[in-house]
């Protein structure tokens, strides 16, 4: 088993599916890279990030259509192939243009099942990039899942790493619900996010956490590129003599809520981890989960790292200063532990 | 030896559970007979009174006027007035309120007691482990290879710690995994007990070094006040000139050590809603509810708790019933009708008619009653009360109008009898 890059895993994982099923078809800006316009190299660039390079020739333009940017359009003709019977994934460039779409997202393919009474699925699968840390500025850099968690019958994936990656997309287009499969951005060639990854199928089940790591001290949840971030933090902490249980949620909806609570059942603190929002946010939609049902476990209050209240700056410094950090994750944790953290620096 | 007997708080119908002593209507010293009045009581219902069931000299009177008592509980004591105060005390002291009286009130209270009990002997149970317990409990870890049970990690480690088998445990959530909770019920269906470990609130600052300190430059009035509150110096910052740890750091990890811990513990435990009101200074009010107040809230409570709401509304055109009424009232002397009688009679011949919806459901059965007997809400002072117009399908318009007007005076004036406001199978209301 070879180790590959999560860009790869989500690239094989688009494979084996559109092998296994003729239904299933790519849309979106660029993803064949030009191909099948007069004059253009068939094997072009392959969406912005060359994932699925290659695929226009393999499976004919017809099952790997470029649009333009016209985001409404083609979210519109796969929500309408879905509903009639195809396995469309659409390729939303950034998650920060679903403004552009928001009505089929919102309020068409998540109630088709149940507007018409359970008559009607619509196996639509929606890839989107999230996450800031490229100085892509404020209107490319959000992290917008919450905000499809909270549209009941959106199932929502934010897979940290290459193994989980694969195995959740092969998941999401074989499910017969919509799914917003969304990617972080730094992941595609991050070290930490490459894993073993089988070169067969095999599909992770939505709504099961991943323990990145077990301790017995905090439960810190986070995912996506966080997942990297709050693992980092972990090995600090375990310096110091404080073991953490790292918890992956991977879906946020469904969300395993049994392994959260199972977890902060046991250690008795909790650090969220979200770069999404710091307001009305994952990060606060899991406190509340823990508040309402763990309380009693409790033995510091909850605490929640996430970026501030505040679009994502352009220039570098200001973005990483944004952006979550490993030093936050390690001060939320001693805080929940009540050591005092400058003390503990000093010593 | 002389009699010495109880008044007692009576139970006045099925559903009164305590009553409000009022007032006294007799002093300690009193002699009284049976039958004679010697108190008012409020209850949830009505102002009644209290007659003796005994007769002799009122030695002591137990409730204070304003005390709320569950039934059976000892209001006064009766005995001849030779009787020894000291042997009134001690029957005082060791009075026990009639069980039967109290039986099918305390019956819930009564049967989590025994649950309680039960638990805390299953718990105990365990370290000795007797027999039919040890079976049930020993076929939980039987089984083959459990590895590829889909479990939480919290699952498969507690039925690692107790020993089980993930192939006997049923599985509840989602894509059939098993959760701790499905491990401990398992646990606990074989006669087991998982103990849950409690959060202990006053341990929680527990980050106290006990590391030797000797080495940590102080200063010597720190050095002195750390030995006094058993500050290690471990714990201290050490902000003083030269590195040192100062007072100030000193009184600041007193603070975080100790004064956390006592604050965090009063903040979570003892105190009460009223010793958060009385810091503050009063920004409300407390008005105690009367029996009644309660009353009205608990049934509302649990009909909206219970019972599927549906509402229906129609449209009626009333000329015809205006007319009938002005022409009655003009014509008969005696009678003056309003409408709610017409809707009230309306009503009865309504359910007559339709014995499907005269019902009472229980859970079990329906109840199909064979007359209406239409409660009718009417406006007190301090709530509600219904009266029942019984039979109202067998009753005129005039009938109607009479007996309720009786009713409702009575009502207003607190004399209403129980059976004439309990067991209603229909109610109209237009508060």
């Amino acid at each position: 088993m070879a180790e590959k890059s999560f860009r790869q895993a989500i690239s094989e994982g688009l494979r084996a599916e559109m092998q296994r099923d003729d239904r299933v078809f790519l849309i979106g800006t660029d993803i064949s890279g030009g191909a099948g316009c007069p004059g253009q190299d068939v094997d072009a660039a392959g969406g912005v990030l060359g994932i699925t390079k290659g695929f226009a020739s393999d499976f004919g333009v017809d099952r790997v259509i470029d649009t333009p940017i016209a985001e409404m359009g083609y979210m519109g003709i796969a929500a309408g192939a879905a509903a009639t019977g195809m396995r469309p994934v659409a390729e939303l460039m950034f998650n920060d243009f679903v403004g552009s779409c928001f009505d089929v997202l919102l309020n068409q393919v998540p109630k088709f099942h149940y507007m018409f009474g359970g008559k009607a699925v619509t196996p639509l699968t929606v890839r989107t990039m999230i996450g800031a840390g490229a100085s892509a500025a404020a209107q490319h850099s959000q992290s917008l899942h919450h905000i499809f968690t909270s549209i009941p019958g959106l199932k929502v994936v934010v897979p940290s790493n290459a193994y989980d990656a694969k195995g959740l997309l092969i998941q999401a287009i074989q499910d017969d619900d919509p799914v917003m499969f969304m990617e972080h951005k730094a992941l595609y060639d991050l070290p930490s996010a490459a894993a073993e990854v089988p070169d067969e199928a095999y599909t992770i089940p939505f709504g099961e956490a991943n323990f990145l790591q077990e301790g017995d001290d905090v439960t810190i949840i986070a995912m996506g590129l966080m997942a990297h971030v709050a693992m980092g933090a972990a090995v600090e902490l375990a310096k110091q003599g404080i073991t953490c249980d790292v918890i992956d949620p991977r879906t946020t909806s469904p969300l395993d809520e049994e392994s959260i609570l199972e977890s902060v059942e046991s250690t008795g603190r909790l650090v969220v981890v979200d770069e999404g929002a710091a307001r009305c946010g994952f990060a606060h939609d899991v406190a509340a989960l823990v508040a309402q049902h763990a309380f009693a476990s409790l033995k510091s209050p909850i605490k929640l790292v996430t970026p501030p209240h505040c679009p994502t700056p352009f220039s570098s410094p200001l973005e990483q200063a944004w952006l979550p950090g490993g030093e936050q994750i390690v001060a939320a944790a001693l805080d929940v532990m009540g050591i005092d953290a400058a003390a503990s620096a000093v010593a | 030896m002389s009699i010495i007997e109880a008044i007692t708080v009576p139970k006045w119908g099925l559903t009164m559970t305590e009553g409000t002593l009022t007032e006294w209507l007799v002093e300690e010293g009193d002699t009284v007979a049976v039958g004679d009045v010697v108190a008012d009581m409020e209850t949830s219902k009505i102002v009644n009174q209290v007659e003796s069931s005994v007769a002799g000299v009122v030695r002591r009177l137990v409730a204070q006027p304003g005390e709320t008592m569950d039934i059976a509980q000892l209001l006064a004591v009766v005995a001849a007035e030779d009787t020894p105060d000291a042997v009134i005390d001690a029957y005082i002291a060791d009075f026990e309120p009639e069980e039967v009286a109290r039986a099918d009130l305390l019956g819930d209270s009564s049967d989590e007691e025994t649950d309680i009990a039960t638990a805390d002997s299953a718990a105990a149970e365990i370290d000795t482990i007797p027999a039919p317990e040890a079976q049930a409990l020993g076929a939980l870890s039987e089984g083959g290879d459990d590895s590829d049970v889909h479990a939480s990690r919290y699952a498969r480690k507690l039925a690692g710690e107790y020993n089980v088998n993930l192939n006997n445990v049923s599985p509840s959530g989602r894509n059939s995994r098993i959760s701790k909770a499905d491990v401990i019920s398992a646990i606990e269906s074989a006669g087991g007990h998982v103990t849950k470990p409690a959060v202990n609130r006053d341990e929680l600052s527990t980050h106290r070094s006990n590391l030797d300190d000797s080495h940590i430059k102080v200063t010597s009035v720190a050095a002195r006040l750390a030995k006094k509150l058993g500050i290690n110096l471990n714990d201290c910052r050490a902000s003083g000139n030269r590195g040192r740890v100062c007072k100030a750091d000193v009184e600041a990890a007193n603070a975080l050590l100790n004064g956390q811990a006592s604050g965090r513990t009063k903040a979570l435990g003892s105190n009460t809603t009223s010793e958060i009101s009385a810091q503050v200074d009063a920004v409300f009010d407390d008005v105690p509810m009367t029996g009644m107040r309660k009353t009205i809230a608990a049934r509302l409570q649990e009909s909206k708790r219970e019972a599927p709401h549906f509402r229906l509304s129609i449209d009626c055109c009333l000329d015809q019933l205006l007319a009938l009424r002005a022409q009655i009232n003009a014509e008969e002397p005696g009678v003056k009708l309003s409408v709610n009688d017409f809707v009230i009679k309306a009503t009865a011949m309504a359910l007559s008619k339709s014995p499907d919806v005269n019902v009472q459901f229980d859970g079990e059965t329906i109840r199909r009653f064979k007359h209406a007997d239409v409660s009718v809400a009417v406006a007190l002072e301090n709530g509600l009360i219904t009266p029942i117009l019984k039979r109202a399908e067998t009753l005129s318009l005039a009938q109607v109008s009479n007996e309720m007007r009786s009713l409702a005076t009575r009502a207003k004036a607190g004399t209403l009898k129980p059976e004439e406001f309990i067991g209603g199978t229909f109610s109209v209301s237009n508060l």
